[in-house]
Parts: structure tokens; C-alpha cells; sequence
């Protein structure tokens, strides 16, 4: 059992404009340096970068089963499996997570966890290249998407959102995700 | 403006206290510490920004759009509802941030607070 537990958030966001730049004349004596008028991506002069700071969230330090993160610690043993709850448990016939840390999904939704405490975080990265679709209310509506690579955490307000009502799927295709939830 | 596109990430680190309570290390049950980003294209080339804020009352600036940043700057905790108004389900306390993608069926982003907040937030259509 943990002694405590904390979450270190950052998010960083750059928007950026397609920007025209002129072309650029010129040559040295053994090849040609010059460029044509081209387009390129460049930091919003208005905006700016925004985000950037890292904020501290507290979380339980015991938490709902060991399938609040997707991953299996290098350091758990075999032996030490031993919560045999039917699904929610850690052994291998009960676990909900995925042993290899990555969860599949298709354009089924699914929930994360079956646990009804409030959700105080929760991770989520699209690992694959079609686009994971997010539910905050048990599969009724995806307000939130993570294109591929892309990730997404956020805590939840008072006791509105719980841990089983975050279900993921697909846009099409399938997919593969990392997560954290936690109480 | 046109081809506007919005490059961001979110990352977060898991801590433990170890037994003694004298020092946090990275969380024994996650082991790593995670991070993903995109650079995602805007519908229309869109981008909405509004500056520091102060709110004592629902938001809603924020309609159609295809990606949402929330920045609670300082205040009171600051909450959002991704169904106009309907359900306040994200929280944000101050100095905390919430960057997203949206789905299209999205039809309103309500910013609200529990008391007086000062906010700054993004959005792309």
C-alpha cells in the first residue's frame, strides 16, 4: 500500500498561422542558396505559447484496484497478484487492465474501469493512427477526441463524473491507448 | 489568417511517498512518466483567444469549435461543461489547465467558477 500519491500535470499549447515568407536571393561560389517564396507554420505573434507550467493534484493513496494505470510495475512479482476480485482484481483470469500497459480498442465503446468513486484524474494517449473518441457519460456522448499520439487528462468536478462513466473507442478502425484513472 | 493549426501536449508525472514519508518517487505501480502531443489542423483556420479574465458566472464563449485550452489562472476553482451548461464535469483549481481535441457534436463549451476566477482560454474552428 502506497504511503501517498500525487500527479505532476503539465500542458503546453502553440498555436501557430501558415505564414508567407518571401524569397530569399543569392549563391555562393559552389552552389546556389536561394529559395522561393514558400509557406511555413510559425508561433501566433497575437497568442503566443500558452500553458507551460507544471500544477501538483493529489490522488488516493490507496487506490480502487491496481488497474488505475494501464501499465504493470517492472517491480510487481507474481506472487504478490493476489486480489482475486472478478474484474476489477489483478490476477490474471480478473485483471481489467492490459499486462503490456496498452489497451486495444475498437469502434465499440468500452469503459475504463467499472468503479463508482468520483474521478479525481485521469490520462488518456492515443498510442495508435485513428482517432480515440472520449465519453464522460457511460457511452451516451464522445465530447472529446485525441488524434494519433495526442493525450488528455483532466480531474473531475465535485462528484459529478465517476470513474466508470469514462468510456473510449474509435472513430473508425481501431486503435491502442495508455491511461491513468484514479480516485 | 488561414491553415491555422494548434500544436499541443499534455503530459503528467505519477508520484509515490515513500514509507518514511521523507521523499516522493516516481509511482511504483506506473513507472514512467507520460506525455503524447499533436499538431492538429483547424476546420477553418479559426483561432479564438481570449486573454486573462475574471468570471463569476457561467462562460460561453466558446461554440463549435475543434479544440479547447482552459487555463484557471488564479481564484476560485474553475469547472466546464462540455454540453452547454447541462453538466459541469472537469475541474480545474488555480493554476491548473485543460487542452483538448472536440468532437464536432460539441456544440457549446461553458466556463464556469464557485466563486471569482480569473481565466484565460483558446479555442480553434
Amino acid at each position: 500500500m502506497a504511503q501517498d500519491r500525487r500527479v505532476i500535470m503539465r500542458t503546453s499549447v502553440l498555436p501557430t498561422a501558415r505564414t508567407a515568407y518571401a524569397a530569399v536571393p543569392g549563391s555562393l561560389e559552389e552552389y546556389d542558396i536561394s529559395k522561393a517564396t514558400y509557406n511555413k507554420n510559425a508561433v501566433s505573434s497575437s497568442i503566443g505559447r500558452l500553458g507551460g507550467n507544471s500544477t501538483l493534484t493529489d490522488i488516493a493513496a490507496t487506490q480502487w484496484s491496481d488497474s488505475w494505470t494501464s501499465m504493470m510495475s517492472e517491480f510487481a512479482y507474481w506472487e504478490t497478484l493476489t486480489d482475486s476480485t472478478d474484474v476489477s482484481g489483478n490476477r490474471w483470469e480478473d485483471v481489467e487492465e492490459p499486462w503490456d500497459g496498452i489497451l486495444s480498442l475498437s469502434t465499440s465503446g468500452v469503459p475504463l474501469a467499472d468503479d463508482t468513486n468520483d474521478l479525481k484524474f485521469c490520462y488518456i494517449k492515443n498510442f495508435g493512427n485513428n482517432t480515440v473518441r472520449i465519453s464522460l457519460d457511460s457511452d451516451s456522448t464522445y465530447p472529446l477526441q485525441l488524434s494519433s499520439g495526442a493525450s488528455t487528462m483532466f480531474r473531475g468536478y465535485s462528484s459529478n463524473l465517476k470513474i466508470n462513466e469514462v468510456y473510449v473507442k474509435t472513430a473508425s478502425g481501431t486503435s491502442t491507448i495508455e491511461y491513468l484513472i484514479a480516485k | 489568417m488561414a491553415n491555422e493549426k494548434i500544436k499541443y501536449s499534455n503530459g503528467c508525472s505519477p508520484q509515490e511517498l515513500d514509507s518514511t514519508s521523507a521523499r516522493w518517487y516516481q509511482d511504483s505501480d506506473v513507472g514512467t512518466k507520460l506525455s503524447g502531443s499533436a499538431n492538429v489542423s483547424m476546420g477553418s483556420g479559426t483561432l479564438t483567444y481570449q486573454s486573462s479574465k475574471e468570471i463569476t458566472s457561467a462562460e460561453s464563449a466558446l461554440s463549435s469549435k475543434d479544440f479547447v485550452f482552459v487555463r484557471n489562472i488564479s481564484g476560485s476553482d474553475v469547472k466546464i461543461s462540455l454540453d452547454n451548461g447541462s453538466n459541469y464535469l472537469v475541474l480545474l483549481s488555480a493554476g491548473e489547465s485543460f487542452a483538448s481535441e472536440l468532437d464536432s457534436s460539441v456544440a457549446a463549451v461553458i466556463i464556469s467558477t464557485d466563486g471569482t476566477s480569473t481565466v484565460e482560454y483558446l479555442s480553434g474552428t
